[in-house]
Order: structure tokens, then sequence, then C-alpha cells
């Protein structure tokens, strides 16, 4: 399904209608260029599960964990590969941790091959059209 | 006071040992994995995100300071608590709790942005109280009001990229290197002013909040329109444009807060242009006001900054029982 955002906030609502349809446990990979609207997006996941704090940018962080006020689902695990190499040892990551519990939620940016392995995975791809224009595909 | 202290929390694995009377700090070493020789896989590359990683320079560093097995001459041990990658985070904070454990010594749990902070405290001057402290990282990127020792009330961030993730990933799109900050320091002193301006994004607005995305999009787009442009031009352009955002903002919660001092820190208090546009406004606009910048080995992440609020901590009693120190990656500062 491509759906069309003419700004960050139309961005933020499509992740709000996308968030509507979870219940716990999925895997979301954000895939797209720099300044294609990964973050942004994520935001507004993170506005949709109740986080207080806007959802800022995990490349360095590498990791972000946020609590939620949600009735499902309790953690928002934000992670950017961004920075990590592909030969990067996924077990560092700890992400069994969290891969698969039925309270979180898993957004990745830059995500590294296979790092769901049986969880299914939503895919959301996002693509620049002119400085304001995005189109994203959403895949479930 | 002699303090060992261990900083895991992301990239880096660093061990130092400070040496603490009063007010007088002196760091009689500062060992960064990614700085020396322990593994030829350090050289100048990106250093890999990985717990196995600080398991493996851990025992070589520890062993670089020189301590014996015993612990002797060691008062305290400070390790990061957090923030950070908590499997990173876990193998300081275990290690460190099993040294203190073993060698009965007590043991703080210091946190990364406050280590940030406390860099600015090392050398002398040290900064008076009130201070109000911008802290530019990859990261993170916030203004913290310091009203004492341990004292802090977050006064804004940023509300997406940090302003160092802003350098790297503006570098990327003009196929620089990698670190991005040096090198768009550098490549800026030979850019024309003036030739082109990025926005400043929410330079405006009533908060001390901020916001790099938009002008890492802006960078995006005029580099995709313009192939001819020259990347001394844009990296002036765009280097401008954040040091004026920052400095804009810092300064307005300045006149706020009417502190004593105001202090730089974080990797991105590294960069030439930042510390000396902020140090040059400040002596404008709050000539009374003191400035206190780190020694450039002191910007990025180390532990000898960890050492020193380490050092506050221990003066006021401030131990965790070894077996019960947690890492927590969302720890915050207030």
């Amino acid at each position: 399904m491509t759906h069309t955002s003419h700004s960050p906030e139309e961005t933020q609502q499509l992740a709000k209608d996308l968030v509507a349809t979870f219940k716990g446990g999925e895997f979301v990979e954000l895939l797209g260029d720099l300044g294609a609207g990964k973050t942004t997006f994520a935001q507004g996941v993170g506005q949709a599960l109740g986080v207080k704090r806007p959802l800022r940018s995990p490349t360095f962080t590498i990791m972000n964990i946020y609590k939620t006020d949600h009735s499902t689902i309790k953690q928002l695990v934000h992670i950017d590969c961004y920075r990590l190499q592909e030969t990067c040892d996924l077990r560092a990551l700890e992400l069994e941790e969290w891969l698969g519990k039925p309270d979180t939620l898993i957004l990745t940016e830059w995500p590294l091959k296979n790092m769901a392995g049986e969880i299914k995975t939503i895919r959301v791809t996002l693509e620049s059209q002119s400085e304001t224009l995005r189109t994203i595909t959403i895949n479930t | 006071m002699r303090i060992l202290a261990i900083e895991t929390s992301c990239d880096e694995t660093s061990f130092a040992l400070l040496q603490g009377e009063g007010d007088i700090i002196t760091i009689e070493k500062n060992l960064v994995a990614s700085q020396i020789d322990i593994h030829a896989k350090y050289g100048g590359v990106v250093p890999e995100v990985a717990a196995r990683q600080h398991t493996e320079t851990f025992i070589p560093l520890l062993k670089e300071l020189g301590i014996n097995e015993n612990g002797d001459g060691i008062d305290v041990i400070a390790v990061t608590a957090g923030p950070g990658l908590v499997p990173a985070l876990r193998i300081g904070v275990a290690g460190a709790a099993t040294l203190a454990w073993s060698w009965d010594k007590p043991l703080v749990g210091v946190n990364h942005l406050e280590g940030h902070l406390y860099s600015c405290f090392i050398d002398d001057p040290k900064p008076a109280f009130p201070a109000i402290g911008l802290l530019v990282s990859g990261g993170h990127t916030e203004i913290v009001l310091m009203k004492g020792h341990g004292e802090y009330e977050l006064l804004g961030m940023t509300r997406d990229d940090a302003a160092g993730e802003a350098y790297d990933k503006a570098a990327k799109l003009m196929g620089l290197g990698y670190p991005g900050g040096p090198v768009i320091d550098k490549l800026s002193l030979e850019g024309a002013p003036d030739a082109i301006t990025f926005p400043r994004p929410m330079i405006k607005t009533p908060d001390f909040d901020f916001s790099f995305s938009g002008l890492k999009t802006a960078v995006r787009t005029f580099v995709l329109e313009n192939p001819e442009a020259k990347n001394e031009d844009i990296c002036h352009a765009f280097q401008e444009a954040v040091v004026d955002v920052l400095c804009t903002k810092t300064l307005k919660a300045m006149e706020q807060h009417q502190p004593k001092s105001l202090f730089l820190s974080g990797g991105v208090s590294a960069n030439k242009r930042l510390r000396t546009e902020l140090g040059n406004r400040l002596k404008e606009q709050f000539p009374d006001m003191t400035y206190h910048i780190p020694a450039f080995h002191y910007c990025t992440d180390n532990a000898a900054m960890i050492a020193t609020a380490g050092y506050y901590k221990a003066l006021k009693k401030e131990f965790t029982d070894p077996l019960t120190l947690l890492a927590d990656p969302s720890l915050q500062l207030d």
C-alpha cells in the first residue's frame, strides 16, 4: 500500500494509522535514504503509543527504549544500525531480549540482514520525491 | 583520593586514574581503546559497537594502568552506569562491580552525560555555580542548568538529530569521510562566507530545544540540485547554521537564568569554530561570565571525565552496593 506525504505531520499520521493495527510483538523495518523521514515516521509511532518525549534519532545511541502509555504495547524499542557494520554480531545488541515479546514493538532503521529471524517483519519504505514530498509504502 | 574509572557506554572502552585533593584534580592516566594500538583493528576505524569488543579490551587496558591484582592504591571505583547501549554498559558495570567487590572498595555509578559535563571540571579554573552547560555530541544535544555538584535541570534538548550526528550525515551527503565533524570543521575554513545560506531550525522559538533533521534535509536537497557546488562552501554554510543555532539558544538560556559560568562539553566541543564563536559571543553579551571548555582529549568519550564526576560523588559518599548496581540505558540527568 503506497501513500503520499506532503509534510512531517502527514508522515507521522500514517505512522499512527499503522500503529492502530498493531497489538504488540511486531517488528517494523524503516527503509529509506538519509532524510527520507524514517525518524519522523518513528516519532509518529511514539506519539501513537503515548511516549512522553519526542523520539530522538538513535543513530549514535544505537538502541533507545521507551516506556509507553498503551493498552497492550508496553515498550517501544527504536534501533538504528546506520553505524553498525554488516559483520556486526547481532548478539551484541541482545535483541533476543525484545524480539517477539508480545508487549513490545520494535522499530529498526537501516536494518541489518535477517535481524528479526523468524518474527514477521513489516516493511515501511520511505522515498523522497522532493524537499517536502515523500512516498511511503507499507508491506505487511 | 585515588579513583579508577571505567567507561563502556557505547563504542569506546576507556580507563582512567584520577588523584583528587579538594578541588585539585590530577588525571594520572586516561586510556582510550580506539587511540591505543592494543588491537590492530582499532587503527582509526570506527570502533565496532559490540560488548564482545569491550570484553577484549577490558583486561589489556586494566593492565596498562599498572594497578596490581589487589587494587592497592585505589580508593574508589567509578563506572558509567548509563545512558548507553545495555550490552556495552554491562561489561563496564560487571567489571567495575567485580573489582569493587573483590578489592573491597566503594563503587560509584556515574551518568555518562554527567561525565561529559564534568570534563570541564578537570582543569582549572572550574566553573562556578550556577553554571549552564551546552552538551553537544553525536548522540546528545542539550542545555543543562547545573546548580551545584550533581544538581541538574534540563533546559532544552534536540527533538530529533543531535548536532554531532548532523555533522556526520552532512559529511556523508557530501561524500566526505567519517567522522564528519573534523572534516567539515577543516573544509569550512576554505569555504566562501555567504556563498550559501542554510536554515537555522528553531532559532527563534521561545524554548531551548533544537532540531537538526531539517538542516540535514536542506543539505541533501542542495547537494542533489547543485552537483557543481564546492564542498568547502557547503561545509562552511552548514557549520555556520549549526554553530549559529547552538550559540543563539545557549545565550538565550544564559539571559534567562543568569548563571556565573558557561561551559561546553561533548564530542562536538572539540569543534574549533564552535569553541571560538561561543566564547566570542559570551564575551560580547556577558563579559563577566567565565567560559570553560574541555581539553581536546576530554571532549569525546573517555574515562577521565567519568573519574571526575565520580570523584565529586565520592566526596558526598554516593556509593552503590556492587551487587546491586545495574546498567540503565535510559539513565536521566534530572
